[in-house]
Order: C-alpha cells, then sequence, then structure tokens
C-alpha cells in the first residue's frame, strides 16, 4: 500500500460538468483530489480487504439475529422499543438490502480492523463506483499509467445486477428515490442510484424527503399523488423513527430500500455486540457499550478508548479516554463536536488511522448485498474522517 | 465478454452517465413518451370507446368486452389523474370531460375508451383505461393517453395498434394527500448546531 503523488488530469473539472459531478469541491475546499493515488498489491485487496469484508458482513447478519433474540440488547443500543417488532418482522421478512461500506483502518502490513458498518446511508458511492474508476481508464487510455493498473471497483455492475433482484423480489412496478433537500451530495449519490436502477430497466422517480406525503389511507406519496411503494432513501432510519412519520414508515404498506433491519447494523452499538458474539477476533477492535456510572464501560481495562454515539454521522462528537486503572482515573478530551450523543455512546479500543505523507487515511469497503464490491479511500490531515476528508483514486498493481 | 481476471467494471456505457442535458422537467402524467409502434415483441391492440363498440367488432366475445371494459374503469378509478377543482380538471380535459369523485374531494377526467389485447383468448387478455382531451391548452387534445401520460401516436380515429406488451402493466395507485412533512425535522434540528451552513451528507 503507497502514497503515489499523480498529475491530476487537465480536463477533470469539466468532465466533471459533464458526468454531473457536482461535489468534487466542499465547503471551498477539495472533496475529490486526484494529485495523488494509493497503490495496493492484488493479494493486499483480496486476502486483507476483500475477504474480511465479507467475512465480517455474514457477522452482522448473524448479529441481527443475536439483538433480535434479547430486548436487553434493543435497550442498550437506544432503539425505540415499539419498533422491535417491525424490526424483527422487516428481518424475518428477509426484506432486500441493497448496499452498505465497511469502514477499515488498514496500513497494507496489519490486520484491517473494522471502526463501524455504514450500513443503512453510505455516502462516496458514485465517486467510488464511477468516477474513481473513469479516473483510472482516462490515465490508462494515456498512458499515464500503466495497462496492467487495475483497480477494486465493481460497483456499478454489481449495483445494477441488485436492482435487478430486488426489482424482482419486491415486485416492484416504480422505484422512488429519496433524500433531504440541501445537500449536493447526498442528491449526487441518490441521482448515481437511480442510474443504476434505470440501468436495471427500473422505472425511477425522485422525491425529497421533506416532500413525501400521507394519504388519507396511511400511504406515503409522492407530490403527484401516486402512492410510493418502494422508496430507496438515503436518509437514517434512525432520524424516520423519530420524526412525525416514523409510525406509518414501519408500516408494511411500503418497502423501503435499505429495509428497516439495517437499523441495527448503522447503530454503534453494533460493534459492541460483534465484540461480544466474537472476541478477539482479527478484523474487530474491543468495544463495550459505555455507561457513564461504570467509567464508561472500561472498569478494568486501561489505554485509549474513542467514545462515539451510538447515533452519529460523518465523525461527530467523537472523544478520546485515556483510562488509566492502577491511578483510577479517566480522562475525556473532546476530539469532534456535534449534535449527537443524546441516545448513549460505546468506547472502541483506539487503533489510530495510518498516516501517509501526513495524511490519515480510511479505507471503506464496499458490499452490494453480500458481496464485497470495491473500496473507497479518505484523507484528511486530521486524525478523524469527517465530510470533509477527501477522496482520492487508487489502483492494484 | 468480461474479462474474468478484473477487479473493476467492465460495461459502464459512458454515454448514459453523461449529465449535461440531464434537466428536465417532473410532470407525471403528461411526459409524452410515445407507446412504440415497432419493435418485435408488440402485441395487436384495439381501442373501444364503449361495451357496443367492442362487440360490434367481437360478435362472440360480448362477455369479455363487458369484463374488459368493467375491469378498465376500475382501474381508471385506481389511476385517473386527479384534479383539486373542476376548473383545473376542465382546463386539461375540456368542457364537461370531468366528473367528481364518490368521495367528492376531487376531480378526474371520464374514460374515453378502453384498449384491449388477446380478447378472445383462452388465457387472459389485457385491458387498459384510456383518456383523451377536448381542451385547446392542451398539447394532448385528440389523441390517445394512458394514466401514466403514455401517447399513442396518430389522433382518436385511430383504433388499431401494434403495442409493446409492457402498456399493460399496473399504473401507480393516484391517491389524496393528507399532509406532508412528516420527515426531515431531525435535519432541521441538527442543522442549527455549527456555524457554517450544511450542504454536506446525511449519509455517512
Amino acid at each position: 500500500m503507497l502514497r503515489i503523488t499523480h498529475p491530476p488530469r487537465a480536463d477533470w473539472k469539466h468532465l466533471a460538468v459533464e458526468y454531473g459531478f457536482k461535489f468534487h469541491t466542499m465547503h471551498g475546499e477539495p472533496y475529490w483530489d486526484e494529485s495523488a493515488y494509493y497503490q495496493f498489491t492484488l493479494k493486499q485487496i483480496e486476502q486483507d480487504l476483500e475477504a474480511p469484508t465479507a467475512e465480517i458482513h455474514q457477522m452482522c447478519l448473524a448479529a441481527v439475529e443475536y439483538i433480535l433474540k434479547d430486548e436487553q440488547n434493543l435497550i442498550k443500543m437506544a432503539v425505540p422499543e415499539w419498533a422491535w417488532q417491525a424490526i424483527y418482522d422487516a428481518w424475518k421478512a428477509q426484506a432486500p438490502s441493497l448496499y452498505s461500506r465497511l469502514d477499515f483502518v488498514y496500513d497494507g502490513r496489519s490486520c484491517a480492523k473494522l471502526l463501524e458498518n455504514n450500513a443503512d446511508t453510505p455516502t462516496s458511492l458514485y465517486e467510488a463506483g464511477f468516477w474513481q474508476w473513469l479516473w483510472l481508464e482516462h490515465n490508462v487510455d494515456k498512458n499515464a499509467l500503466p495497462k496492467a493498473a487495475d483497480q477494486f471497483n465493481s460497483l456499478q455492475e454489481k449495483l445494477v445486477s441488485r436492482f435487478k433482484e430486488i426489482a424482482h423480489l419486491n415486485q416492484i412496478h416504480r422505484l422512488h428515490f429519496s433524500c433531504c433537500k440541501d445537500s449536493e451530495e447526498d442528491r449526487g449519490t441518490v441521482q448515481y442510484l437511480q442510474d443504476c436502477a434505470k440501468e436495471a430497466g427500473i422505472e425511477e422517480q425522485f422525491i425529497f424527503m421533506e416532500d413525501i406525503g400521507l394519504s388519507v389511507k396511511g400511504e406515503f406519496t409522492d407530490l403527484q399523488d401516486l402512492v410510493i411503494q418502494d422508496c430507496f432513501k438515503l436518509y437514517p432510519w434512525e432520524f424516520m423513527l423519530d420524526e412525525e412519520f416514523g409510525k406509518e414508515a414501519v408500516k408494511d404498506s411500503i418497502n423501503w430500500i435499505e429495509p428497516l433491519w439495517k437499523t441495527l447494523l448503522s447503530n454503534k452499538g453494533l460493534l459492541a455486540i460483534l465484540w461480544e458474539m466474537f472476541p478477539n477476533h482479527p478484523n474487530l477492535l474491543p468495544t463495550y457499550f459505555s455507561s457513564p456510572n461504570e467509567n464508561n464501560g472500561l472498569s478494568g481495562l486501561s489505554g485509549e478508548w474513542i467514545k462515539k454515539p451510538l447515533f452519529s454521522r460523518e465523525g461527530a462528537n467523537i472523544s478520546l479516554i485515556n483510562s488509566d486503572q492502577q491511578a483510577n482515573s479517566q480522562l475525556e478530551i473532546t476530539l469532534s463536536e456535534g449534535p449527537y450523543g443524546n441516545e448513549g455512546f460505546v468506547v472502541q479500543q483506539r487503533c489510530a488511522l495510518p498516516v501517509f505523507s501526513g495524511n490519515h487515511t480510511l479505507i471503506g469497503s464496499w458490499l452490494v448485498d453480500d458481496q464485497p464490491a470495491g473500496i473507497t479511500i479518505r484523507e484528511d490531515k486530521t486524525a478523524i474522517t469527517q465530510d470533509s476528508s477527501r477522496f482520492l483514486p487508487h489502483v492494484i498493481l | 465478454m468480461a474479462q474474468s481476471n478484473t477487479k473493476r467494471s467492465t460495461t459502464i456505457n459512458l454515454s448514459k452517465m453523461r449529465k449535461t442535458f440531464l434537466l428536465k422537467p417532473l410532470i407525471v402524467g403528461m411526459s409524452a413518451a410515445l407507446v412504440s409502434a415497432c419493435g418485435n415483441s408488440s402485441t395487436q391492440a384495439d381501442i373501444y370507446t364503449s361495451i357496443e363498440d367492442c362487440i360490434d367488432d367481437n360478435p362472440t366475445g360480448e362477455s369479455q368486452c363487458r369484463a374488459a371494459y368493467q375491469n378498465a374503469l376500475d382501474e381508471a378509478a385506481r389511476t385517473a389523474p386527479r384534479f383539486n377543482s373542476e376548473y383545473d380538471c376542465e382546463y386539461e380535459f375540456g368542457p364537461n370531460q370531468c366528473q367528481r369523485s364518490s368521495g367528492g374531494g376531487f376531480f378526474f377526467p371520464f374514460m374515453a375508451g378502453y384498449m384491449v389485447s388477446s380478447l378472445l383468448s383462452p388465457s387472459r387478455y389485457y385491458t387498459q383505461p384510456l383518456y383523451t382531451s377536448y381542451s385547446r391548452y392542451s398539447p394532448y387534445r385528440s389523441r390517445w393517453f394512458m394514466a401514466d401520460g403514455h401517447v399513442l401516436d396518430g389522433d382518436i380515429r385511430k383504433r388499431s395498434y401494434r403495442v409493446n406488451p409492457s402498456v399493460y402493466k399496473p399504473k401507480p395507485t393516484v391517491t389524496r394527500t393528507m399532509k406532508r412533512g412528516g420527515f426531515g425535522s431531525s435535519v432541521r434540528a441538527k442543522s442549527s448546531w455549527g456555524s457554517s451552513s450544511r450542504s454536506g451528507s446525511w449519509g455517512g
């Protein structure tokens, strides 16, 4: 795993306009960054990332079953009680899932360690599935990279074929797509999924979450008053459950992608559950539910721990705990601010991101259903990956 | 054939990924998707404006004609374009072309005809309600079209078509929306945190 500086394509911003990639620059800072790329060996990709991704996904499916067997788990994960039955029903009905992204600490040598599972609303999909693919094609075409250069990235093909399967399983005639207003990034991600669905032969229609209506009969409606039967939402389940239409959202008159059971996998409590089920698994970090009364859940444990909210997005509300058992002391330092944390926290053993040329590098490993499908690389000048972190392409050589 | 030894997509169609001309109006029910008159999977379709019209054409199929008409009518009740006022409906469909819903809450156009395929087939027939407009404001004046906006070529005098069987796919149910805005409050609450206005993601 190497970080190699490389000249950007002279015309890439024109190409971004041509292909509708509108969020390559965010908050005035570059987001897409092709001034360098990462290079992996095929062995690193297949053994260190692809295989663990497939295995952890299976462990996560086992975790859903495990969580649903004991309501104590649901309580610890702050899942609202009224939604338990609906989550159970969605799981038992095997409501199909589209995609997920596992975030790993990986330096090219040690075992990849799972930081979290973005199972409900993963983004950076267009950049990964299409835009970095195009970057490689262009560079190979003009001999700026060797012909043999490959990329771990079958996202687009797998998304199209998974859409075909889901359309068949859910008997979809028309699929609505939704996200919130005022986020170019989310809208771009959803547009990409609409393109994939269209390629799969599905009729698609977009509506903003804020515009979704509720009919007299309790069906969801679009702005033309058509019933929304099937909907992809790039909007977190824990928000939906908390909102006015939450009770209607879990009824079986509508099929959501991602399905309701995936809320258990995007909850950071999953990480504590996985450690409980598979202690010392080489790809997991020790993680516990944090209870404020018992030294943040770290009684008997020393070292550096990262405390994260059960529900949190883009690296918000993270703190670092220095726990010294002998001195019976704990020092908590806030690393990032944010609006989350009311529902509780987990503490995860600190595992620092590797640093390449002064950049802290995170690997996002994609799954389409249960198939590993590629990676996203994010870099940040700081140790926490946030939505301002830059996206870099990669090659396999 | 895909190369078996590559770990990246091999079949991305670049022309479909271009977005330069993406902007398109979102007016469902009135988009001008023409039903293709060619293609090898097309099927024969006939349009009738009444049960009698159908029986004249299919003397041995009286019961099928009645059933197909009723099915189309039921389908129309479920999927017809809906309007809040008679004025809005008549603006699109012409004077006296609209009726009040049985619940009284909205107006919708009369079914102007119904399209059938394989009416006398022993397996099953296909039927679909059709509309036309008598309004001089409508681009669909004197054309046949379906609830989802499919417009048939030719004018309403044309009664026989070759159509793709997909035109018989069920159209989405139309209903009445009581309330909007029940999603999105978490984002409004969380957006008020922090100093800069947010344009990033609510995903992760």
